[in-house]
């Protein structure tokens, strides 16, 4: 951790009934002109706000020592957070809530412009608030998954064993762990059915269209065409878009998966960042991938205007 | 996307409603720690003289059992004790990172937060729960002070070495089956996702329950999450320094293993069931 040994910290209730727990990371030095955008952190699964192994608090510090402001803070029902007594759903309760913190930090630190992060869920969560909200102006997107197409569930499904299809032969064949998986299967640590099940029986399913609801298979459809429109129109916006995949990550198949031959072109533009961090799992369990995922969130929060 | 299976029951949001929550950071400038301080709404429950510190394990322990933790202080401030859970030093939302990491900070780390609570809610008498390694520095700690009347040790660390062998065991699992390359350099100072600074692991060898010859308070439950930990031992020990010292043990084979899921995290519900209501019958 750079530098982010003196950060101060401040924790806050807020939200409707002071039902919802954050933290907030203030700079070490005041800034000068403009009040920089906020970083918000928004939970990975079922983690609470410190974030997996840790990782939101050290990266949150770390941006406060480059200046930013970060908040990190658990949705209703997660952390120490209360639950709500309304029955919204989670896809709206999230979206609100997002934007409750947005105010708290506008009323507490007079920030107008805000950068989502978060892994997993949390950068699905990231990407549906940056298309709803224009306050948002950057978001980084860590193993995000299941963000580009809605929620139908059939569709879903299909995309689901595409990218688990993908995913199966990428990590075997193409991966950085290919000699790790070699050295399994020789050590007899790998259960060779389950393998070709998973190798030629996922496959099978999308390629006879069978994946989950008699789909077309492999065809590209409307609402996967919807997510390179989502991306170029958040482009137009000014919008910085950091897609950030460890190469283990099913996430980076669905990437792929989803925007297929559209990938060059959604990445071609200014706003729009990616990376892989290779050989990490999705939980960045090993420090150096902590670390990197540290630097590399950091310089792409420098080169924001 | 978030499940709706992370949505509490009709009973829970009741107990939601029955408990003030306040995170605060306390301590003294410069050994500041993060807590959250549970209390009763006026009038919820019965008023209780015991007010109780839930003391934290540590590292990837730490992060799978927040949710669990903070189930039982809902249920705890639900039967009308006030609870502050905390964070230790470089852990947590506490300021600081493994450069904080030692046995002595982190007991006086406990001993702060036994303090805040007292001030915080007025009481003379507190009680603790300590969980794997949090459980043996409450115990360290409660035999030097004579204000812990009650403590739960869950699946106490009886041996720091052992602890220590087990995690690395684990970690060796851990590098065989998960999609993860070590470093070249790797020095091998790392635990499943967290450091283990060459400082803390001394600290730990030399870390024995079982030479522990304070009783550290009155009444003492030990709880054996399941038969891989066995407690009696500490039982034994803790009953033969003068403790009340009781042992419950469930089955909960997988408990402290370590899960490569955000989305899964343990809550060991019979377990929460079975503090509240020794808690509740421990004598004012």
């Amino acid at each position: 951790m750079k530098g982010s040994r003196h950060v101060r910290e401040e924790a806050v209730l807020f939200g409707t009934g002071d039902s919802l727990v954050g933290v907030i990371t203030d700079p070490t030095e005041a800034s000068r002109g403009r009040t920089p955008p906020a970083f918000i952190f928004l939970n990975a699964g079922v983690t609470h706000r410190v974030g997996p192994n840790r990782l939101y608090v050290r990266l949150a510090r770390s941006l406060a020592s480059q200046g930013f402001i970060a908040m990190r803070f658990d949705f209703s029902g997660l952390g120490d957070s209360s639950v709500r007594t309304d029955d919204l759903p989670v896809e709206q309760s999230v979206i609100v809530e997002v934007r409750e913190a947005m105010d708290l930090l506008k009323a507490r630190r007079g920030t107008e412009q805000f950068i989502l992060i978060g892994i997993c869920s949390g950068a699905t969560v990231s990407f549906m608030m940056a298309k709803e909200d224009r306050r948002v102006v950057g978001a980084v997107l860590i193993n995000a998954q299941g963000h580009f197409h809605g929620t139908d569930p059939d569709r879903t499904a299909r995309l689901r064993d595409r990218t688990m299809a993908r995913h199966s032969w990428r990590i075997a064949l193409k991966s950085s762990f290919r000699a790790k998986n070699l050295r399994k299967a020789l050590g007899g640590q790998l259960n060779p059915i389950r393998i070709l099940k998973m190798m030629v029986g996922l496959p099978l399913r999308v390629f006879s269209g069978g994946g989950g609801g008699g789909g077309a298979g492999k065809t590209s459809e409307a609402p996967e065409v919807d997510a390179v429109q989502e991306l170029l129109a958040l482009e137009q916006r000014g919008v910085r878009v950091y897609h950030l995949y460890c190469e283990g990550d099913e996430g980076l198949d669905y990437f792929h998966v989803v925007l297929g031959d559209q990938v060059e072109s959604v990445l071609a533009g200014d706003g729009a960042s990616f990376e892989i961090v290779r050989g990490s799992n999705h939980m960045f369990t090993l420090r150096w991938t902590q670390d990197h995922l540290e630097t590399a969130v950091c310089d792409w929060a420098r080169t924001l205007p | 996307m978030l499940s709706e299976a992370t949505r509490p029951a009709t009973d829970s949001v009741q107990l939601f409603m029955r408990e003030r929550l306040t995170p605060l950071f306390f301590g003294s400038l410069g050994r500041r720690l993060f807590g959250c301080l549970h209390q009763p709404v006026d009038g919820s429950g019965p008023a209780r003289e015991l007010g109780l510190v839930l003391c934290p394990a540590q590292g990837h322990e730490y992060i799978q059992f927040h949710r669990a933790y903070r189930k039982l202080a809902l249920q705890l401030s639900s039967a009308g004790f006030s609870v502050l859970r905390f964070d230790l030093s470089g852990c947590g939302d506490s300021p600081g990172d493994e450069q904080d990491w030692s046995l002595e900070r982190w007991r006086a780390d406990t001993a702060t937060a036994i303090d805040e609570l007292k001030q915080q809610v007025r009481v003379e008498r507190v009680g603790l729960v300590g969980l794997r390694l949090g459980a043996t520095l409450a115990n360290q700690v409660a035999a030097t002070r004579d204000d812990v009347e009650a403590l739960v040790l869950w699946d106490p660390v009886l041996s720091g070495a052992a602890y220590l062998a087990e995690m690395q065991a684990q970690h060796q699992r851990m590098l065989g089956y998960a999609h993860v390359l070590p470093a070249k350099n790797a020095a091998g100072d790392e635990i499943l996702g967290f450091a283990m600074p060459a400082a803390l692991g001394e600290d730990l060898h030399a870390l024995d329950l079982l030479s522990q010859g304070e009783r550290p308070a009155e009444h003492v439950l030990v709880v054996q999450s399941n038969e891989l930990f066995d407690q009696t031992p500490c039982q034994q020990h803790l009953a033969g320094l003068g403790s009340r010292a009781e042992l419950q043990s469930y089955s909960n084979p997988h408990l402290w293993a370590w899960i490569e899921d955000f989305g899964k995290v343990h809550v060991p519900r019979q377990i929460l069931d079975a503090l509240v209501s020794w808690f509740s019958q421990v004598p004012a």
